[in-house]
């Protein structure tokens, strides 16, 4: 039996475009679960991001009940929205934001002061993760622009992951990499999911979606359809296969 | 060309072709050797056995006349046998020259059987292909001609039946009336015509109905207009209560006129199926509003709406609403729970009164057109009213549930949620 960590009602999100009302999210009903690496895929326009603006408490909805654990974040203020978020949730981007003008593991530690006082535990988790991430000590005091792009895109993960989120939620992190980079992006990811790191992650990228554990596909506003490829191991050819019947009947 | 030339044609070749067959199987026989002939070149030869130099071959056979040591003494021709050993190669006829003493000499009748059978050959070969390039030259004929008899314009009926089965009346059908279809095909323009007429006509009807019915809407809403401006300024400058009250049930009842006015119009409408419902996903919020407005007496509380997006057309949803407040003021005229819950993939509204409801046998009928409970005898209205809401809620993808319910008769409206669709 899984632990419900986020549950949506009717959660709907509509834009004024000229005039004209568009709704880019309708009426979705949906668990999200503890441990899981979901992830939510469709074409470009069917409300992915948004979708996970909404969830991970960044934007908020038009209509609709989200509940986090067991508080209703669209209850919040947007303070007590910030606060939320800080506390609970994690964030990567495609583009990943570090402050140029700061080493990396100040970066990072920005990011944790805004939770904990304690520098110095602060360091200790970061030097941890950067080391979980296969950055190498002297690294970390480098300035973002003189390290690559998927280990910018690993020091990011970490700074996402400082102030022990909850959840991770992730916006195509491998989207502005190349493969090679990606892949470790998205080993990365793997890796702390199975550490029991709750991820959630967008990508209309196949084999990015083969990390999941639990795939969504959203079209029109809807979650169309949705498959579980937990009881196959990452590397199984079945996996794959079962992803592409899928999403081949999802009409990708 | 018709069947029966034809069949006559095939009969006079069949017959041509039998006569031709007997004629060669007589000319086979007069090819062979004649016995009587045979004789007599014998009986000449034995007879000028003496001077046989001086011979002369006095039948149309060919022969060589041999003496009884072999040797040649007479020839028709040349190119004949000149010895027993050819003779019998060639399957000649060999017989003897008799004389007093006894055979003299032989004489070698020559065998044109080959000859013969070559020449049959060619005569056979002649006639079956003869026979052949007739036969062939006959159908070919009459495939072209069933095929501009028949085929051609069994296509052309084809094209012709897709057209009016498109719709498109204005395509005539020529065809020839000596066709074999010709009769056929004139019917089937002639139906062509007269759908197209009754089609104008009935479009003609439609309009006219539709125009008369508008005029009648006007006629009528205007007047009701006047009345209803005069209550309205009876009501304010009215000073006594009960003359106050007066007014406003004449302005309530000028409303329910235009309610009926345009319940009947829509009627009219929804039958030329002009009627247009164009749901979008709309927030929920909008439906207290719409509720509110059509309890303009105020009966019922409206409770809160569950936020949602829901998918409808805001002026035929106004529209169902108005008709189901309004049933319950004629037939009712209590006062009224709404209850808006959340359920399955439906906004359920559910609006009933305290009348009592109606007998459950009236019930299935309700939404039917020009149907009316028996409780409606003495109550102005023309059984559209829930007919139309529920063409209303089925085009938006929603239903209209008429029921009894607890305390009265309970009307519940589906609106369908967005993305459920």
């Amino acid at each position: 039996m899984k632990n419900t960590l986020i549950k949506t009602e009717r959660l709907s999100k509509s834009f004024s475009s000229g005039g004209a009302m568009q709704h880019v999210l309708k009426n979705i009903d949906l668990e999200l679960y503890k441990g899981d690496f979901t992830v939510i895929m469709g074409a470009s326009g069917a409300g992915k991001s948004t979708l996970l603006y909404a969830l991970s408490g960044m934007d908020t909805p038009t209509l609709g009940k989200i509940t986090f654990g067991d508080k209703v974040i669209t209850d919040l203020s947007s303070d007590g929205l910030a606060l939320f978020r800080k506390e609970h949730c994690g964030f990567v981007f495609q583009q990943i934001y570090l402050i140029d003008t700061m080493s990396v593991l100040d970066n990072v530690l920005a990011a944790g002061l805004l939770v904990s006082k304690d520098k110095k535990a602060l360091a200790t988790r970061a030097r941890e993760l950067f080391k979980a991430v296969d950055i190498p000590e002297e690294t970390i005091n480098k300035f973002p622009t003189q390290i690559s792009g998927g280990q910018a895109q690993r020091a990011g993960i970490v700074r996402a992951l400082i102030n022990s989120p909850e959840i991770l939620f992730a916006d195509e992190p491998t989207g502005a990499l190349n493969s090679k980079s990606g892949l470790d992006v998205l080993d990365t990811l793997t890796s702390f999911n199975e550490q029991g790191q709750s991820v959630v992650m967008v990508t209309h990228d196949m084999r990015s979606a083969r990390r999941g554990n639990r795939i969504l596909y959203l079209k029109d506003g809807i979650v169309m359809g949705e498959c579980d490829l937990g009881k196959y191991t990452p590397n199984n050819e079945e996996r794959h296969k079962k992803l592409s019947e899928f999403l081949t009947r999802m009409g990708w | 060309m018709k069947y029966k030339a034809f069949l006559l044609l095939l009969t006079i070749i069949f017959l041509a072709e039998i006569s031709a067959f007997a004629w060669f199987m007589n000319t086979a026989d007069n090819d062979l050797q004649n016995s009587v002939e045979i004789n007599a070149a014998v009986q000449s030869v034995q007879s000028d056995w003496d001077s046989i130099s001086t011979h002369k071959n006095s039948t149309s056979l060919d022969y060589t006349v041999l003496d009884g040591d072999g040797n040649v003494l007479f020839k028709t021709r040349a190119e004949l046998s000149e010895s027993i050993n050819e003779a019998v190669i060639n399957r000649d006829t060999i017989l003897d020259i008799e004389a007093d003493s006894g055979s003299v000499g032989k004489i070698i009748i020559h065998n044109n059987s080959r000859q013969g059978l070559a020449e049959s050959r060619k005569k056979t070969a002649a006639v079956i292909v003869f026979a052949a390039a007739v036969q062939f030259a006959l159908c070919a004929a009459y495939s072209v001609y069933i095929y501009r008899t028949v085929i051609k314009p069994f296509k052309k009926l084809e094209g012709f039946a897709e057209s009016i089965a498109g719709g498109n009346l204005d395509i005539p059908l020529t065809m020839d009336r000596g066709n074999i279809f010709g009769a056929f095909t004139e019917s089937f323009d002639i139906m062509r015509s007269e759908l197209k007429k009754a089609r104008l006509a009935e479009a003609r009807a439609n309009a006219e109905k539709k125009e008369l019915v508008a005029k009648l809407s006007h006629d009528i809403r205007t007047p009701v207009a006047s009345i209803k401006a005069a209550s309205e300024v009876g009501a304010a400058i009215s000073e006594s209560e009960k003359n106050r009250q007066n007014f406003t049930h004449i302005i309530h009842k000028a409303d329910q006129i235009n309610t009926l006015v345009t319940n009947l119009f829509s009627a009219t409408l929804e039958e030329l199926q002009q009627l247009t419902v164009e749901p979008i996903d709309m927030e929920s919020g909008g439906i207290s509003e719409m509720l509110e407005s059509a309890d303009y007496f105020h009966y019922a509380e409206i409770p809160t709406v569950p936020d949602c997006l829901i998918y409808a057309d805001k002026l035929r949803l106004q529209q169902v609403f108005d008709n189901i407040f309004a049933n319950s003021y004629k037939y009712a005229n209590t006062k009224i729970d709404v209850e808006i819950l959340l359920k399955n993939n439906h906004l359920s509204v559910k609006i009933e009164d305290f009348g009592g409801g109606v007998p459950n046998e009236e019930i299935p009928f309700l939404k039917e057109k020009f149907k009316r409970g028996k409780n409606s005898e003495n109550i102005e209205g023309a059984g559209l009213g829930l007919y139309i809401s529920d063409c209303f809620m089925k085009e938006m993808g929603g239903e209209l549930v008429i029921e009894n319910g607890q305390h009265g008769l309970a009307a519940t409206i589906l609106i369908s949620l967005s993305g459920t669709i």
